[in-house]
C-alpha cells in the first residue's frame, strides 16, 4: 500500500474525522501525520475551526415572533381540540406528503 | 432514541412520540420547549438562503406555523426534527427564490455554487498553479491571545460567503452539532454527497480563520 501524499491527506481529513475511512485508509492517514508536520498542522487547525464554529452563539427568535407563535398555538388548540379515539394518526393511512412541508 | 442535542439549553426534549402527542393536546410549554431549543438552528439555517436576519425570522415563523397546521398529520416516517428543518428548509428557499427576483443579492450570484477546489492546502507537487504552497504554520494558541468575538465575526462572515448548500450543512454538523445520519435525512442527499460539502465548508472555513489567525496586524496590537 503506498503511502499517503498532502494532497490526499487534506482531501481525507473530513472522511477520517467522521470515522468514514477503512482500517487500511486510517493507517496511511496517521502514518502520514508522523512523516508531515505540516498536515499534523492542518488537522489540528480543522479540529479548532470546528470547535470555534460549535461556540458560535446562536440567538433564538425575537420575543414578539415567540409570542405571536405561543398565540397561535393557543388558538389553534382551542379551535381543534382533538375528539375522542382520535389519538392514534400515525399509520391511519393519510395519503402522499403533508401539505405544510410543501 | 433520538440523538443527543448537545446545544439545546435545558433538559432534553422527551422522545418524538411524547412530543407530539403532548403538542396535539395543546401542551404550551411543550411547544415553548420545542421553539426554545431548535428555533436557533432553523434561523441559521434559514440564513444560508435569505438575505438578511429579518426574512430569516420571517422564515422560520412561517416554518413553525406550517408546523401547527401539520403535526395532526405528522405519520413519523422521520424524526420531528428532521421533519421540522425540511419544511424551513422548502419556506427558506421559497422565500430566497422570491427576494432574489426583487432584490439584487449577491449572495446568489452563480460564480458561488458548489464548484471549485475542495482543499485550501497543497503540497509541492500540486497540479493547482493558484493554491497556497506553504504549509501551514501553527495558530497562535486561543487563549488570551485571540478575542472570541472577533474569531466568530471572522466565522460569521466566511460562512455568508459560502454557498447554501455547504452553508447548511456545516451549520448543521458543526454549529448545531447535529450527525450526518440527520443531516442527509434532512436534505435528503447521501452521505458521500454531504461528506463532499461539509469537507468544502470546512476548509473554507479553515481558510478563512488562518488569514486571519496569521495576518501580521490581523490582531490587537501585541507589539
Amino acid at each position: 500500500m503506498s503511502a499517503m501524499g498532502c494532497d490526499e491527506f487534506v482531501e481525507q481529513v473530513t472522511a477520517y474525522l467522521d470515522g468514514a475511512l477503512d482500517t487500511v485508509n486510517v493507517n496511511r492517514f496517521t502514518g502520514h501525520i508522523a512523516d508531515c508536520d505540516g498536515c499534523e498542522v492542518y488537522l489540528r487547525q480543522i479540529r479548532v475551526t470546528i470547535a470555534e464554529l460549535g461556540r458560535l452563539p446562536g440567538p433564538g427568535l425575537a420575543d414578539r415572533t415567540t409570542a405571536t407563535l405561543l398565540a397561535a398555538f393557543r388558538d389553534r388548540s382551542a379551535n381543534e381540540t382533538p375528539s375522542e379515539g382520535s389519538q392514534d394518526v400515525r399509520g391511519a393511512g393519510f395519503p402522499g406528503p403533508l401539505s405544510g412541508s410543501s | 432514541m433520538p440523538e443527543a442535542d448537545q446545544k439545546s439549553p435545558g433538559p432534553a426534549l422527551p422522545a418524538d412520540d411524547v412530543v407530539v402527542a403532548a403538542l396535539r393536546l395543546g401542551d404550551e410549554e411543550m411547544f415553548a420547549a420545542l421553539l426554545s431549543a431548535w428555533s436557533p438552528g432553523m434561523l441559521q439555517v434559514a440564513r444560508a438562503y435569505v438575505a438578511d436576519d429579518h426574512a430569516a425570522e420571517d422564515v422560520v415563523q412561517e416554518a413553525w406555523l406550517g408546523v401547527l397546521r401539520g403535526i395532526d398529520r405528522f405519520e413519523a416516517r422521520s424524526s420531528l426534527r428532521t421533519w421540522i428543518y425540511r419544511i424551513v428548509i422548502n419556506k427558506a428557499k421559497t422565500r430566497g427564490v422570491r427576494d432574489a427576483r426583487t432584490v439584487p443579492m449577491t449572495s446568489l450570484t452563480p460564480e458561488k455554487n458548489d464548484a471549485g477546489l475542495s482543499i485550501d492546502f497543497h503540497g509541492p507537487e500540486s497540479p493547482y498553479p493558484d493554491a497556497r504552497r506553504r504549509p501551514p504554520v501553527v495558530w497562535p494558541s486561543p487563549e488570551g491571545e485571540i478575542l472570541a468575538h472577533e474569531v466568530h465575526e471572522h466565522i460569521v462572515q466566511a460562512l455568508d460567503n459560502l454557498p447554501a448548500r455547504q452553508r447548511v450543512v456545516i451549520t448543521l454538523r458543526d454549529v448545531q452539532g447535529y450527525t450526518s445520519d440527520e443531516v442527509c435525512a434532512i436534505l435528503e442527499i447521501t452521505a458521500a454527497n454531504q461528506r463532499v460539502l461539509l469537507h468544502r465548508a470546512r476548509a473554507s472555513l479553515r481558510s478563512a480563520l488562518d488569514r486571519y489567525m496569521t495576518a501580521p496586524s490581523g490582531k490587537e496590537p501585541t507589539r
